[in-house]
């Protein structure tokens, strides 16, 4: 079980992969894959699990249950973990100029703090560098 | 109960979940006191199976790329942001303090 591959979820990623979508890069579908196996582990930022329960207010996405019931579906399987939003990732997000979106911002800093890569396909987040980035 | 040294080796997925609970920044020796304390009163019980998302969801027919979707969410704030800041709260009504009624004992 040792050595385990991890990485960070970006939303879109996140929802390409529930959606059993084509977008989703290679690599960042061979990482779920793996998630699904147990294979793998991916951690899934608040600002992730924020902007989720927004897009489906906004009625880009439908979840097909409350957001909280599709978290709990998802973190049912242990090969997925929330993690928590705390200060330190607050000021690293601050302090990050490439983007002027928050929740970008907020999803960086907490694969930054994690020491991850970042599941993402966000071409303002891949060409600054902050984070190495799968798809 | 009295503490003792005892040196640890974890698998590195299990730092990662540690990490992930947000035991990373704190103690690890009382983490790992926390789950053994746990598990030896039978409160981690039978983890739940996995239940898996993949094809649960749908995304918006006019936006399969989600290309659409950082406008969204502006909007939602955009909307947010647009209300007129008013607090109102009702105002405690004034009046002057009346005298305290003195009880009257009937004598007798």
């Amino acid at each position: 079980m040792a050595d385990l591959p991890a990485a960070v979820a970006d939303t879109h990623a996140l929802l390409f992969h529930a959606s059993a979508s084509r977008a989703l890069g290679r690599r960042a579908a061979a990482h779920f894959d793996a998630c699904e196996h147990q294979q793998a582990l991916v951690y899934v930022p608040m600002a992730v699990i924020w902007e989720v329960g927004l897009l489906a207010r906004a009625s880009r996405i439908n979840l097909r249950r409350p957001t909280q019931a599709f978290f709990e579906d998802l973190f049912s399987n242990p090969a997925y973990h929330p993690f928590d939003l705390a200060s330190g990732q607050v000021y690293l997000a601050d302090d990050l100029r490439f983007t002027r979106d928050p929740f970008d911002a907020l999803v960086v800093a907490a694969a930054r703090t994690l020491a991850l890569p970042l599941l993402t396909h966000d071409a303002d987040i891949g060409a600054s560098g902050a984070v190495p980035v799968i798809w | 109960m009295p503490k003792k040294a005892v040196s640890l080796t974890l698998d590195e997925a299990n730092l990662l979940w540690l990490r992930g609970r947000g035991y990373g920044q704190g103690n690890l020796s009382a983490a790992v006191d926390d789950l053994i304390t746990a598990a030896r009163a039978g409160r981690l019980g039978v983890p739940p199976a996995a239940r898996s998302v993949v094809g649960t969801i749908d995304l918006a027919a006019d936006d399969p790329r989600l290309e659409r979707a950082d406008e969204a969410i502006r909007d939602l704030f955009a909307a947010s942001l647009a209300r007129p800041r008013r607090v109102s709260e009702a105002r405690a009504p004034y009046e002057p303090a009346r005298p305290l009624k003195r009880s009257r004992r009937r004598r007798g």
